[in-house]
Formats: C-alpha cells, sequence, structure tokens
C-alpha cells in the first residue's frame, strides 16, 4: 500500500460509517432471524437505540424492513424480493440423486426409483427403469399410501414417533391399497412394529413374500436428524436380482450412495404436514 | 434519514438489475452520481458483502449476502417448504418445470420451482414479480379474488398507467375453466397452466407448470390434466387443514402501499 493511499481509504471508511450501520442492521435479519425490536438489535449490534432508529427508519422508508403483524418488531421487507438474488439454495433431491441412480442402475441394470413425501403418499418423482422382458416398474408421480408397501413404510418409519401418530389416525383405518400387496400387516400395532424394524437399520432390504416376485434394497437419504428426504429403491425379479445378489452388491451401492447422503445431512427434511 | 445509505440501497438495485456486472464510471453516469459516491458507496456494499467484484475486475455484481437476505425473506413463507414435493410431484408427471407464486399487494412473485424432467425444460427466475393481470399466474390469482378487490386492482393498474391486459370476460373465463392459461414461450406451441390456491373464497397463490403442456382449453375429467388437477387438489387440502402455515408475512400491509417498482 502506498503512503497516500491509506489516508484516502480510511476517509472513504469515516465516510462511511452512517451507510455501514445501515448495512449491518439490514444483514443483522438473513438467516433464519426472527422479528426483532429496538432493544434486542441494540443489544446484539452493539449499537446505541439512537442509532439502530435512525437506520431503521432508513430501512423502512425505502421497504427493505415492515413492521411485522404485531406492529411492534421489524422484519425483512418485500423490496428485497426485488434484488433478485436468484434461487434459494435449496436441496434440489432431483438434480443431486439423478448421478447415483445412473451408477445404481449401471451397476446392477435393474429398475431404480427416488421417492418421496407428498401429503400422505410416496410418489417416486424419478425412476430409470430396467430393459427386459421381466422388470420392476412403478408408476411415476402415481401417490401410494405411506403405510401401503415396504418402500412407503420406509419413508413412514423415518418421521417422529407423533408425525407417524398422526399419520395413523388420519389415514385410519388402513386399507390395503389395491394391487399392493406388501407388507403383510394393515394393523396400526403390525405398522408401528414394522417401522421400529426399519429403524434399527440403515437400509432395508425386502423380499416381497406375494405375487410379484421381486426383491428391493431400499436406502432412505437423511438429513442431520434422521428425517427423510427421500428413498432410493433398487428392485428387480427374484430369480436375477434376490437377497444374496443383493447383498454381493450392497457395499458398492453405499459407495455410490455415500456423497448423496453427505450432502443431504446439510440440509433439513421438508415438514410433514397431514392433509385435512 | 441517511441519504448516503439510501443512495447505496439504490446502487445495489442497479446491480441487482444489470445484466452485466458494472464499474464505478457506468454507474455514476447512469444514476448522475460522482464517481467518489459511487466508489464509496460500493465499498460499503462490498465491506457488507451485498456487493463483489466480478472475477476480481474493477466491475461488480451482487453479492453473496444480497442472496441470503432474499433467501431468508422467502423463507419466511412457510407455504414455499410446503410447496415443493407437490411441485416435484407436479414435475415428474407433466415433465416441465412447476413453480409456486404468492401474492404480494397487487403482484404475483415466484418463489419456489422444480425443475421438469423433459429433454429441455424451463428455469423459472426465482422472486420474478408482476403485476396480478400480467401472466396467468396472477391472473388465476384475480379471478379468484372477491370483486371488490378485483376493482382495487383495477383502479391501482390505472393510477399506476398499467395497461389491463385482462378483461371481466377473461376473468369470468379463468373462474369458469379453474384454471388460466398463458402461451409458452420460445416458439412452442400449446399453453401453460396456472391453478389457484385457495385460502377460504380467496386465492393467495398459484401453481404453474411452465411449460406447454395443453394444446387448448383442458377437460377436467381427461388425464393428464384430472392428475395434475388432483396433486393441487391435495396441496389445496393442507391449506384447509392448517391455514396458520399458509399465512402471508406481508399480508398486514395494505395491498395499495405495497411499492414494488424501482423509484
Amino acid at each position: 500500500m502506498s503512503f497516500t493511499e491509506k489516508p484516502a481509504a480510511e476517509a472513504v471508511r469515516y465516510r462511511n460509517q452512517a451507510t455501514q450501520r445501515v448495512l449491518k442492521v439490514l444483514l443483522a435479519f438473513a438467516g433464519n432471524a426472527k422479528p426483532r425490536g429496538v432493544t434486542a438489535l441494540s443489544r446484539e449490534l452493539g449499537m446505541n437505540k439512537n442509532m439502530i432508529h435512525r437506520a431503521l427508519s432508513t430501512l423502512m422508508a425505502e421497504n427493505y424492513l415492515t413492521r411485522d403483524p404485531t406492529g411492534e418488531l421489524y422484519q425483512l421487507g418485500y423490496r428485497l424480493l426485488t434484488l433478485g438474488g436468484g434461487a434459494p439454495s435449496e436441496f434440489d433431491i432431483v438434480a443431486l440423486a439423478r448421478p447415483a441412480l445412473e451408477q445404481l442402475h449401471a451397476l446392477t441394470a435393474e429398475s431404480v426409483f427416488l421417492s418421496i413425501i407428498v401429503g400422505r403418499n410416496r410418489v417416486t418423482i424419478d425412476d430409470i427403469q430396467a430393459q427386459g422382458p421381466r422388470v420392476l416398474r412403478s408408476l411415476r408421480g402415481h401417490p401410494v399410501a405411506l403405510h401401503c408397501t415396504k418402500m412407503s413404510r420406509v419413508l413412514l418409519a423415518h418421521l417422529s414417533d407423533a408425525e407417524v401418530g398422526s399419520y395413523l389416525t388420519a389415514a385410519a383405518p388402513l386399507a390395503r391399497a389395491q394391487n399392493v400387496r406388501d407388507p403383510p400387516s394393515e394393523t396400526t400395532a403390525g405398522v408401528w412394529q414394522d417401522v421400529a424394524a426399519i429403524r434399527a437399520k440403515p437400509y432395508v432390504l425386502w423380499r416381497n413374500p406375494h405375487h410379484s416376485s421381486a426383491a428391493y434394497a431400499i436406502f432412505p437419504i437423511r438429513d442431520v436428524s434422521g428425517r427423510a428426504h427421500a428413498i432410493i429403491t433398487i428392485g428387480g425379479p427374484r430369480e436375477r436380482f434376490d437377497l444374496p445378489q443383493i447383498e454381493n452388491q450392497l457395499p458398492r451401492m453405499r459407495g455410490i450412495l455415500d456423497p448423496l447422503e453427505r450432502e443431504a445431512r446439510l440440509f433439513p427434511a421438508p415438514p410433514f404436514v397431514v392433509e385435512a | 434519514m441517511s441519504s448516503s445509505a439510501k443512495r447505496a440501497l439504490r446502487i445495489l438495485e442497479f446491480v441487482s438489475d444489470s445484466d452485466h456486472p458494472l464499474g464505478v464510471t457506468e454507474i455514476a453516469r447512469v444514476l448522475s452520481l460522482a464517481p467518489a459516491t459511487v466508489f464509496r458507496s460500493l465499498d460499503a456494499l462490498s465491506r457488507a458483502d451485498l456487493v463483489s467484484r466480478y472475477q476480481s475486475s474493477s466491475r461488480y455484481v451482487l453479492g453473496a449476502a444480497a442472496d441470503r437476505l432474499c433467501q431468508s425473506l422467502i423463507a419466511r413463507f412457510r407455504i414455499r417448504e410446503l410447496s415443493l414435493p407437490y411441485l416435484r410431484q407436479l414435475a415428474s408427471v407433466s415433465g416441465e418445470s412447476t413453480s409456486l407464486h404468492v401474492r404480494l399487494g397487487w403482484h404475483s412473485v415466484r418463489i419456489a420451482s422444480a425443475p421438469g424432467t423433459a429433454e429441455v425444460t424451463n428455469a423459472p427466475a426465482i422472486g420474478d414479480t408482476r403485476a396480478l393481470g400480467d401472466t396467468y399466474a396472477g391472473k388465476v390469482i384475480l379471478a379468484f379474488l372477491s370483486s371488490a378487490e378485483i376493482a382495487r386492482y383495477r383502479a391501482w393498474a390505472q393510477a399506476h398507467d398499467r395497461q389491463a391486459t385482462e378483461n371481466d370476460r377473461d376473468l369470468r373465463v379463468v373462474r369458469k375453466r379453474g384454471v388460466a392459461l398463458g402461451r409458452a414461450e420460445f416458439g412452442a406451441t400449446g399453453m401453460k397452466v396456472a391453478f389457484p390456491i385457495r385460502v377460504g373464497d380467496a386465492a393467495i397463490a398459484a401453481l404453474t407448470i411452465d411449460g406447454p403442456v395443453l394444446e387448448g382449453p383442458p377437460d377436467p375429467d381427461s388425464r393428464p390434466f384430472a392428475d395434475w388437477l388432483q396433486i393441487v387438489t391435495h396441496f389445496e387440502s393442507l391449506a384447509h387443514a392448517q391455514p396458520a402455515l399458509f399465512e402471508n408475512p406481508f399480508a398486514h400491509i395494505d395491498p395499495d402501499n405495497i411499492v414494488l417498482d424501482r423509484a
């Protein structure tokens, strides 16, 4: 730095103090910040109430902050929407899981599905179907109740006990979905028992005991608290993809899913709200 | 009020609106400010990470803190995270990108989207803000407001010299169909579709399929339209079950007082 630059830079800093205070107050509302009042902001930012009040006035006048519904506190203002900051850095499960689906399909040559909870149902939102005369199919976008099928129950099991309870209450009586004949138990106690068994393991290997003669490996993709963003299922006919073959490929399957699982832990899984 | 801070915010918005990185000289010329003044404002904005230098050049783009603020605001709409699974389901069955738009005063704002699964699909801009009458998303919200609210919107639009792009007949058609249609861009034939999300008698938001999925007016009983409608109906039923989760953080502000246009 030259001798002439230093005083100039200090002069800029000096003249910018009022602006910097205003911007500091604005930035205090970034993140998951709740609405706050002058006293809380003063304490938090180490600025006197008069300074905070002046900064709030400027930001309110420009609609960068507004009063909250109580009228007592300040919250982020709608004007920030026009900054067009771009897409929120959310966990886009479809884009992030796609490479894993492709690698799992390449490894097994079987069908691979990505499924999430939508309302009270499991819905497959991305898939790669195996080719050949006998393959496992799952209708993309088709809802299957969370207590029906092992795949659905893996999603159900990764909700909290209270959420599982509210689901079972809302879904009662637990009808079996047409054409979907696993798992066998359709009582509330049976579902709870299954939920406990699923929670005890990091993945589920399942052989359908009924007509479709399919076997599956089902992997929950969880957040840091253990809630599931989604499940990834690899499934195929038992004559070529039964549990011994799955167990043989399990270490490589888990290796493929490891980067996705690590990424998933950085984002909270979506909330679960039971429909009316 | 701090005029220097006000000036800095004006510069921030100018940088945000620009489709290319901006230097001090260009900002000073367009905003009729002294270059030294612009430099000082950019210095303050830069320290706050609201703008940053573009690839170590002397030109500026929006900074990470601006993104964080915008995201923090959008996150205050709880409806957004609730909508994401439904948007993904709608995108997976339609193949096209889907979006959630909420009402903000007399505007609609896109606050969430899910990418489509088709080979070519739109990448809708989050934060895209339009007057209600200007897009299919806004029109479907407008059509399901009360006649008194529609009259207020028209008065606002007239006061702001907005050309009326919708009329009573248009809105009647939207109400009758239950959806609004929009012409697809990029020379595609076919129509995009917007569904209202209603709480009580009034629409608070719209779910849209942002690609050419319909060739003409929809038949509510035919697939795949019936499948889309069912997904939207399930989402709407959440609003009836848990209306508090669908509250708009700006609902307490008079729509006439929500100013989104640049000064």
